[in-house]
């Protein structure tokens, strides 16, 4: 079954993808996009790469130029690192996970056969709490998760090490018109929504397209590890836009840069991070198409945090980036909020950017 | 060679990150014959290659690095005492009374100074004094080291070993020369025919400083697919946090998100199928090995990352088991001789 | 050499706004070289073949970049914030006359009530004389760039203060060996890169060495000392010739090499010591890693107070660069 905006973007954050174990989301991916392109594999590490070929004068079908969509498709989540004689399981995160948004957060761990085990991270009650601790976080190390086994015998029936959980989440759409959206993984199952609907415009359009593109579904973003360099070593793009989700922080008493861009404001242009100076010509393309279509962005104000960009565009004799992303609340929490009014123009402007392609 | 002297006499060498080419001539002398063919790459890694002898085989790599942490000379005072710092994590805690060799146009035996605890100030009883505040002695003076150890000489512990109840041996450099020996005793009691491919053994240069060697070294063979073996932390009975795997325990196969789940699942099956000894650890987020920089090399190599445990490392006197080792060993057999795995992973 | 460096040391140019430096380079290189180009990321590329029918391919390398700032907020009152582009040191940095990419002037404070112990980069603003935001706005715009005022003074003997030295004296000393060349020319094939986005992270020789496949790199880098009061011990003083690097944070350089290099200028007489620098990375360990690797060094100009507005160093130093390398590639 084949789905499009909004329903698009439910069933990829809700699939379970945590960094390492992303088969599922690629498959469900592979799904979506039969069809919708010029051909697809998995490559050697587990990335998806789909293509669409270029068309029209400016095609040089001998030597073509190709340009990259890239998003990664894992999200944050937990392994298992040990099983206690009571049956409690110990864990690691997979990514960077505040400690703060761990405790009392439902688990869903894919166990024996890929079966779905539900579990509550846990740690002793406030109760049994002595007044330092009140006042401190309690370290993910502390933590552990309860998927309520008898001891240790009775949970290996059902899980074992190594096994991978993500948070158990659900997709709500809340607010007014309830255009704000509430799911784990909005981090960057949006992205690879705004990969998907851009290869079915393509793929579909009469339009003239200069370049090979493809569309690389990554692995690993998450832990550093970074699958989509791989991707950019076997596309040997010219170009490459990174459709991502930024955290911002557009809250009550924060003022200024610190607020990092705005809910509402469109997809945010990246022109600085921590892992990557985003090529400038690029940056104006996207700003001046947003202007000229009438399509909303915004310059991310702050610049920390690094993603996929950052071993795209020093790969191989070099890539020109681009940094478009989502703007997200809450990220690497059970509850990433975003509003479907910014997925659209984040996915918009890509389009018309390619749609029309002026960038030299 | 058995086990246990192929371990010794690779450890023996001295391979501080940096200076993996310096002990070549002595590395092909204990390792050579197994092989058909010995390349150093300008990062020194050392491949060591055995063909299968059939055309068009696919490239299997197993890496394990040669490179070992230590020091190097960064001054020489007056007294003839010398300045270090450190070249990869060396355990601090050892180093004062410590015995070391100092790798000059001549080996240099020297011995970490020392402050006595009566003249100790008040306060500092519980301070560990950081490398750049102690000197090495060596009993020469200024004049005459600054001739035979010219700034930057390589500085290692004192090759001592010695064996313990149980097949328990100590000694330095364990980390990781145990697991390169491991890989040259299983393939040296394989006859070519039977190997599945042709087998690069990467014996790889600086891991210690951040994982360098590897992914060049894997750039220039472009294997199939691989298997990296290194140490990892055994049972202790100060750690009960972390699922740490006991001495004895056999060979630790990794789940991790940087490498293969599925290579890694199969190579399991093998420890099954050939009854070699294993526990399975989950290793999220960084795995502070070779695999972490191995599998994102070119368009990718799957990878799967097997570990020995081992107690004390990075110390002068890190500590294994030889059934662990002989475990690995086996583990590698039945890795560079799986049809299997070569059907589904062969490029 | 301190012609040169006028004319380098002019144009601002923060890591990933490398144009203004790469422009000027541009005209200086090509007469010494058979062709010149730029790759994606910006790094400007010359090169000159070889005499040799087998010759090897030499890497040498410098970067352009400079570290600065990046305009990220303009408030009501047309103050303007910004965040730093490689490694700011913020006591350095306030106080001090800045230029925008554009050309706008403008002086960067600090907060009004900060303690020295207080200073912090989030505590830097810039102040360029607006009379509120929308003055301001006219003339600096988010994502505008801007570093400390360039320039150096003459010190004592042959000696310099000023910025960005780091690594414009690379950036001098490799257009001086193309120059030398010209008159015996080498066997090998040279390839003069002059780097980008290294002050954040050794990010352009990456993709430069990724195109060239070198057999044999050379970084020039300026590196601190233990000369200056209060310094670290090292064995490396500014005055003391070229240092030949055997390592920095991020490289163990190869040591034959360096054993080589030791030799020709010992053969030479040229005046050389020895570094081994405990924090910092350079463009050496990029040339080193790429692809299936190079054997790699780097020639470093010793220079005190590096990333503040008076870096210090001998042109003595970056002379001896010149010749050892010219000498080295002759042999």
């Amino acid at each position: 079954m084949k789905y499009n905006g909004i329903e698009l973007i439910r069933h990829l954050a809700l699939a379970f993808g945590p960094t390492g174990r992303e088969d599922v989301v690629r498959d469900l991916i592979a799904e979506q996009i039969e069809g919708d392109c010029d051909g697809y594999c998995e490559d050697r590490v587990g990335n998806l790469i789909a293509k669409v070929c270029g068309r029209g004068l400016d095609y040089n079908p001998e030597n073509p130029q190709r340009l990259m969509l890239s998003a990664h498709m894992d999200e944050v989540g937990f392994m298992i690192r040990q099983i206690t004689d009571e049956g409690y399981l110990k864990f690691g995160t997979l990514g960077g996970i505040d400690p703060r948004v761990l405790c009392g957060r439902g688990v869903t761990i894919y166990g024996k056969n890929d079966e779905a085990i539900y579990g509550v991270i846990a740690s002793k009650a406030i109760h049994m709490q002595t007044a330092e601790e009140r006042t401190k976080v309690t370290p993910s190390d502390k933590l552990y998760i309860d998927i309520g086994a008898l001891d240790k015998e009775d949970a290996e029936t059902k899980v074992a090490v190594g096994d991978c959980a993500t948070f158990t989440s659900d997709f709500v759409t809340y607010g007014e018109n309830g255009k704000y959206i509430k799911s784990k993984a909005l981090d960057d199952r949006c992205g690879c929504a705004a990969l998907i609907e851009t290869m079915r415009y393509l793929h579909d359009g009469t339009f003239d397209l200069p370049f090979d593109v493809y569309f690389a579904f990554t692995r690993c973003e998450e832990i550093g590890i970074s699958g989509a360099v791989v991707a950019a070593n076997t596309v040997a793009p010219d170009y490459a836009i990174i459709m991502e989700a930024t955290a911002i922080n557009d809250l009550p008493g924060v003022s200024g840069p610190a607020r990092v861009a705005a809910l509402g404001g469109g997809g945010v242009i990246s022109l600085v991070d921590g892992g990557t100076i985003y090529d400038r010509s690029f940056v104006n393309y996207a700003l001046q198409t947003g202007e000229e279509k009438g399509i909303k962005c915004q310059i991310k104000q702050y610049t920390s945090g690094a993603n996929d960009a950052r071993v795209i565009q020093r790969s191989l004799t070099g890539v020109r980036v681009l940094g478009l992303s989502l703007p997200t609340r809450y990220i690497h929490s059970a509850s990433n909020v975003s509003t479907y009014e910014d997925y659209e123009a984040y996915r918009d402007l890509v389009m018309a950017m390619l749609r029309e392609w002026k960038l030299n | 060679m058995n086990l246990k002297e192929i371990i010794l006499s690779l450890c023996g060498l001295m391979s501080v990150s940096g200076n993996e080419k310096v002990a070549s001539k002595e590395l092909d002398a204990i390792v050579g014959s197994v092989f058909d063919e010995h390349k150093v790459d300008p990062m020194g890694n050392h491949l060591f290659i055995k063909r299968c002898g059939r055309e068009n085989a696919p490239m299997i790599l197993v890496d394990t690095h040669f490179d070992e942490i230590g020091m190097m000379v960064t001054g020489i005072k007056e007294g003839g005492f010398i300045t270090v710092t450190n070249v990869g994590g060396v355990d601090t805690r050892i180093l004062q009374a410590g015995e070391v060799t100092i790798y000059g146009k001549e080996p240099v035996y020297g011995v970490f100074t020392s402050t006595p605890p009566h003249f100790r100030k008040p306060g500092e009883s519980d301070k560990l004094s950081p490398m750049d505040q102690l000197y090495i002695d060596t009993g020469y003076t200024k004049e005459a080291l600054e001739e035979i150890v010219p700034l930057g000489s390589p500085v290692g512990f004192k090759p001592v070993y010695g064996e313990l109840m149980n097949s328990r041996i100590y000694g330095k450099a364990f980390d990781d020369k145990a697991c390169g020996a491991c890989v040259v005793w299983a393939l040296s009691d394989i006859p070519a025919h039977e190997l599945a491919g042709d087998v690069c053994f990467l014996f790889s240069a600086e891991e210690e400083v951040g994982c360098r060697g590897a992914a060049p070294a894997a750039f220039g063979i472009s294997p199939d697919y691989a298997m990296i073996m290194d140490v990892t932390h055994a049972a202790v009975p100060e750690v009960k946090d972390r699922n740490l795997s006991p001495f004895d325990s056999g060979v630790v196969v990794e789940i991790a998100a940087a490498t293969d789940r599925n290579l890694t699942l199969m190579v399991k099956d093998l420890c099954d199928q050939g009854g070699i000894p294993y526990t399975i650890q989950a290793c999220p987020g960084s795995t502070g090995t070779n695999a972490n920089v191995m599998g994102l090399v070119a368009e990718g190599i799957p990878t799967v990352l097997c570990s020995l445990p081992l107690k004390s490392m990075h110390s002068a006197a890190e500590v294994i088991s030889l059934k662990d080792a002989e475990a690995l060993g086996n583990l590698t057999k039945a890795f560079v001789t799986s049809k299997e795995i070569a059907e589904v992973y062969a490029k | 050499m301190l012609n040169l460096m006028k004319a380098l040391t002019a144009p601002r140019a923060i890591s990933g706004y490398e144009k203004a430096v790469s422009d000027k380079i541009l005209p200086l290189i090509a007469p010494y070289t058979d062709k010149v180009w730029s790759d994606a990321m910006g790094n400007l590329i010359a090169y000159k073949k070889g005499t040799s029918e087998n010759a090897k391919k030499i890497m040498l390398c410098a970067h352009m970049d400079e570290i600065g700032f990046l305009v990220t907020h303009v408030d009501d009152n047309g103050f303007i914030r910004v965040a730093p582009i490689g490694g700011i040191n913020p006591v350095a940095a306030a106080f001090t006359n800045v230029t925008f990419g554009g050309g706008v002037k403008g002086v960067m404070v600090l907060e009004a009530g900060v303690t020295p112990a207080d200073i912090k980069v989030d505590k830097l603003l810039i102040d360029i004389g607006a009379k509120d935001k929308k003055e301001a706005e006219k003339k600096v715009k988010i994502g505008d760039y801007c570093a400390l005022e360039g320039g150096f003074t003459r010190l004592l003997g042959r000696r310099i203060a000023g910025r960005p030295l780091d690594d414009r004296v690379g950036c001098a000393v490799l257009i001086k060996i193309a120059e030398k060349l010209t008159e015996t020319p080498c066997a090998d094939d040279v390839y003069f890169v002059f780097s980008v986005q290294e002050e954040v992270g050794v990010r352009g020789a990456k993709t430069a060495t990724y195109g060239i496949m070198p057999d044999i790199g050379l970084a020039y880098d300026v590196t601190g000392t233990g000369d200056s009061v209060g310094a670290k011990p090292m064995a490396c003083s500014v005055g003391g010739g070229a240092a030949i690097k055997i390592k920095d944070s991020s490289v163990l350089c190869d040591r034959e090499l360096v054993d080589e290099l030791a030799a020709v200028a010992k053969e030479n007489d040229i005046k050389h010591q020895f570094e081994i620098l405990l924090a910092g990375g350079t463009d050496t360990s990029s040339m080193q890693m790429t692809g299936a690797g190079c054997r790699a060094a780097a020639l470093s100009i010793p220079t005190r107070y590096i990333h503040s507005g008076v870096e210090m160093l001998d042109l003595n130093d970056a002379e001896a660069c010149v010749d050892l390398t010219v000498a080295w590639l002759r042999k």
